[in-house]
C-alpha cells in the first residue's frame, strides 16, 4: 500500500456520504458508550444490521468511527456517574469523578476529549506504520501458517479468561463446535444437521453475538433495581487551555505510546493499557498526592492510553485477520459479512478499502477533537434515560440484528436462546469473549488445517514443523501454558493459605 | 452457585457425547484426505475430557465442603439463580418472536415494547409508554425498512397488507 492508496483512502472517507456515515459512527459509539449498561461493543453488534446493504467503506469507517467514539464515550459516565461506560473508562473514574463533584465536570470532559483524541490520532499514525511492514511478512503465509494464528489468536482466551482458565476453554469449545454446524464448506457434506432444513446453513455468528451480549444482558438487568446519581447535570465540555496541554502534554504522549504498544498485542487491550499509562502518569508526576483528588493528569492519562490501544488493536485485525479483542472480534465478523478476510490478501485485493479505513481512523480522531466537546455535552444528557426504557429498545434492535441476516425468523430463536445461555454464563462467570473469538476463528483453523495437510500429503508433523508455524504455535502453546502454570500455582497456594491459617489459630487441629 | 454450575456442565457434557454420538454420520473421508468429521471429533473429545475432569473434580469439592457457620446476621442473602422478571423477560420476548410471525413487526412491536415497560416497572404514565413503543417501532421501521431496505417481519393476512404502507 503506497502514500497513494492513502491520499484515496482520505478522497474517499472524505466523500459527503462517507462522512455522513463516519460522523454518524462516532456520535452513536459516544451514545452507547456513554449509556453504562451498553456499552461499545452492544453499540457494533447492534449496528450490524445496518450494514448489510451498504457499500464496505462506508461500514468500515462507521464502525472504527464507533469503534475510536465509544472508547471515548466510555468516560462520560465515568466523570457524571463514577460508573464507567465501559472497563477501559475504569481508571478515569479515579479522578474525573472527584473533578465533577468539585464543580470541574466540564473540564474533566474536556480533557478526556483532549486527551482521547491526540492519543488516538498519533497511535493511528503508528498504526499505518507499523501494519504495512507486517503485512509483507504476513504474504509469504500458506494453510499452515493461518491455521498456526488462527490457533496464536484463540490463545488469547488465556488472557480474557477471568477467573478460571477452564470455564473460558469450555466456552471456547463451544465456539470452535458452533461452527461445524450445516454443510462442510470443502466436501459439502453434512455435519450434525439431524435432518432439520435451516441447519444445513448453520449458525450464523450475528445471532449467537447478539444473543450473548444484547439479549443477555437485558435479560441480566431485568428485576433489578438500577439507580444513578448524576454529579453535575449541567456540566459543559470545554477544552484544556495551552497552559493545561502544556502541563498534561508527556503524560499524554506517554500514554499514547503505552496504549499503542498495548492495543497491538493480542488481548491485552484497552483497559490494561489506562491502568498502566495512569499508574505510568502517578510515577512520573511531581505532583503524586494530586492524583486521585481529581487532577487532570488523572484523566489525561488513562484516556489517551485507552484511545491509542484502539487503532493499535486493528494492527494484528487488519494485517493478519487476527482479532485481539472483542470488539475487533465483531469488526472482523463484520469484514466476514461482507464476503473480505482479512489479511494480507484484503490489502492485496483491496487496497483502497484499506487506506479507506486507515485515513476513517485518522480523520474521526480530528473529528472528534472539534465536535467532542459539544457531543459529550449534549449526550451528558442520556445519562437521564433511565435503562427500562433502554432495555426493551435493545430487545427490538436485537431482533433486527438477527432476522435481517438473512431474513429467516429461527435466527431469532436462536438469539434468543443464545441470550438464554449468555445469562447463564453471566450468572457462572463463564466469559463471552472467547466464544467470540472461537466463532470467528474456528472455521478459518479448520479451513487452513485440512488445506494445510493437503499440501503437506496428509503428514501432520510436515505441516507443523514449518519454521514460521512452528515458532507460532510454540507461541500459542506458551501463552497457554503460563496462565494456567500461573492459575494452578495460585490454587495451591490458596489451598494451603486457610490451612497453615487454621492451624496457627488452632494447633490442635480442633 | 456450584450445584447450578455442575448441573450447566453436565448438560453440556451430555450434549457433547451426544454429538460424538453422531460423528459417525458424517461421510468419510476421501482417501488422502482429511475428512469433515476430523475436526469437530477433535473439539468434541476436547471438550468430553475438559468437561468430564471438571464436573469430577467439582462433584468431590461439593461432596467435601462443609457447612460453614457463619455469626447470625453477617451472612449475606444468597442471590437467587434467577428471578421471576428474568424468566418473564425470556418468555415476552418468546411470545414477541411468535408474535411477529403472525403479527408483524408494525403491530408486535409496540405490544411488546409496551408490556416489557410495564415488566421493567416503568413508573411513567402508561400513555408515555404507548407513545415510546409507537414511536420506536415508527423510527425503526423507516430507518431499516425504507432508508436501508431491509426487510422486517410482515406477519399474516391483514397484518401484512398493514405493513406494505410503511415499508
Amino acid at each position: 500500500m503506497s502514500v497513494d492508496h492513502l491520499m484515496t483512502g482520505f478522497v474517499t472517507a472524505l466523500s459527503p456520504v462517507n462522512f455522513l456515515w463516519m460522523f454518524a459512527g462516532l456520535l452513536v459509539g459516544i451514545f452507547m458508550a456513554a449509556v453504562p449498561g451498553i456499552g461499545a461493543e452492544l453499540g457494533i453488534v447492534l449496528a450490524i444490521p445496518l450494514t448489510y446493504n451498504s457499500p464496505p467503506e462506508a461500514v468500515f469507517l462507521m464502525m472504527s468511527a464507533m469503534y475510536v467514539g465509544g472508547m471515548m464515550g466510555g468516560a462520560i459516565a465515568s466523570i457524571l456517574l463514577k460508573i464507567p461506560g465501559h472497563p477501559s473508562a475504569a481508571a478515569t473514574t479515579l479522578d474525573g469523578y472527584p473533578m465533577a463533584q468539585q464543580g470541574k465536570a466540564g473540564k474533566a470532559l474536556g480533557m478526556a476529549v483532549f486527551s482521547s483524541s491526540t492519543g488516538g490520532l498519533l497511535s493511528s499514525l503508528a498504526m499505518v506504520v507499523v501494519t504495512v511492514p507486517l503485512v509483507k511478512v504476513a504474504v509469504s503465509f500458506g494453510p499452515a501458517e493461518y491455521f498456526a494464528l488462527a490457533v496464536l489468536g484463540l490463545t488469547v482466551i488465556a488472557s480474557v479468561a477471568g477467573k478460571s482458565l477452564s470455564k473460558a476453554l469450555i466456552v471456547t469449545g463451544i465456539g470452535l463446535f458452533l461452527p461445524t454446524v450445516g454443510l462442510d464448506r470443502i466436501t459439502g457434506a453434512e455435519r450434525f444437521t439431524f435432518g432439520i432444513g435451516p441447519l444445513m446453513d448453520g449458525f450464523h455468528f450475528a445471532p449467537i453475538l447478539i444473543g450473548v451480549f444484547a439479549v443477555a444482558e437485558v435479560f441480566n438487568k431485568t428485576g433489578r433495581k438500577i439507580e444513578m446519581i448524576i454529579a453535575d447535570r449541567r456540566a459543559r465540555a470545554s477544552l484544556p487551555s495551552l497552559s493545561e496541554i502544556r502541563e498534561v502534554g508527556p503524560t499524554i504522549i506517554r500514554s499514547t505510546v503505552i496504549g499503542t504498544v498495548i492495543g497491538i498485542l493480542p488481548a491485552v487491550g484497552g483497559t490494561v493499557a489506562s491502568f498502566l499509562g495512569y499508574s505510568e502518569a502517578v510515577r512520573f508526576s511531581k505532583n503524586r498526592e494530586k492524583f486521585g483528588k481529581g487532577c487532570l493528569e488523572g484523566v489525561a492519562a488513562p484516556e489517551a492510553a485507552n484511545n491509542a490501544a484502539a487503532p493499535g488493536s486493528m494492527v494484528p485485525t487488519l494485517a493478519l485477520g487476527i482479532p485481539g479483542s472483542g470488539v475487533t472480534a465483531i469488526i472482523l465478523g463484520a469484514f466476514l459479512l461482507h464476503g473480505l478476510e482479512p489479511g494480507p490478501l484484503l490489502f492485496q485485493k483491496n487496497p483502497n478499502l484499506v487506506a479507506t479505513i486507515f485515513a476513517g481512523i485518522i480523520l474521526v480522531n480530528f473529528l472528534m477533537l472539534i465536535s467532542g466537546c459539544w457531543v459529550s455535552t449534549l449526550f451528558s444528557r442520556v445519562l437521564d434515560i433511565p435503562y427500562e426504557i433502554l432495555a426493551p429498545i435493545i430487545l427490538v434492535l436485537s431482533m433486527v440484528g438477527a432476522y435481517t441476516v438473512r431474513n429467516n425468523i429461527m435466527d431469532v430463536w436462536i438469539t434468543l436462546i443464545f441470550g438464554v445461555v449468555g445469562y447463564f454464563m453471566f450468572r457462572y462467570e463463564y466469559p463471552v469473549v472467547p466464544l467470540i473469538l472461537a466463532l470467528i476463528l474456528g472455521p478459518m483453523a479448520e479451513l487452513n488445517f485440512r488445506r494445510g495437510l493437503i499440501v503437506a500429503h496428509g503428514s501432520v508433523f510436515d505441516m507443523l514443523t514449518r519454521p514460521i508455524t512452528a515458532v507460532l504455535l510454540a507461541v500459542a502453546v506458551m501463552a497457554l501454558v503460563i496462565p494456567a502454570f500461573r492459575s494452578i500455582r495460585k490454587s495451591f497456594s490458596g489451598r494451603q493459605g486457610p490451612a497453615r491459617e487454621f492451624k496457627q489459630i488452632n494447633p490442635k487441629g480442633e | 452457585m456450584a450445584y447450578g454450575d455442575l448441573v450447566f456442565k453436565g448438560v453440556l457434557l451430555a450434549a457433547c457425547i451426544l454429538f460424538l454420538s453422531r460423528v459417525s454420520d458424517i461421510p468419510p473421508p476421501y482417501s488422502g484426505q482429511v475428512g469433515p468429521r476430523v475436526w469437530p471429533e477433535i473439539i468434541l473429545w476436547g471438550m468430553v475430557v475438559l468437561l468430564g475432569v471438571s464436573v469430577i473434580s467439582q462433584f468431590v469439592q461439593v461432596l467435601r465442603r462443609r457447612p460453614v457457620m457463619e455469626p447470625e446476621g453477617k451472612q449475606p442473602p444468597p442471590e437467587p439463580l434467577f428471578r421471576l422478571a428474568n424468566v418473564l423477560a425470556a418468555v415476552l420476548f418468546g411470545a414477541y418472536i411468535i408474535g411477529l410471525d403472525f403479527l408483524g413487526f408494525l403491530v408486535a412491536t409496540p405490544l411488546f415494547i409496551i408490556i416489557f415497560l410495564r415488566l421493567m416497572r416503568y413508573r411513567g404514565h402508561p400513555v408515555k409508554g404507548l407513545v415510546i413503543g409507537c414511536a420506536v417501532t415508527l423510527v425503526i421501521a423507516f430507518v431499516f425498512g425504507k432508508m436501508f431496505y431491509l426487510p422486517l417481519p410482515r406477519g399474516m393476512g391483514v397484518f401484512r397488507d398493514f405493513t406494505h404502507l410503511m415499508y
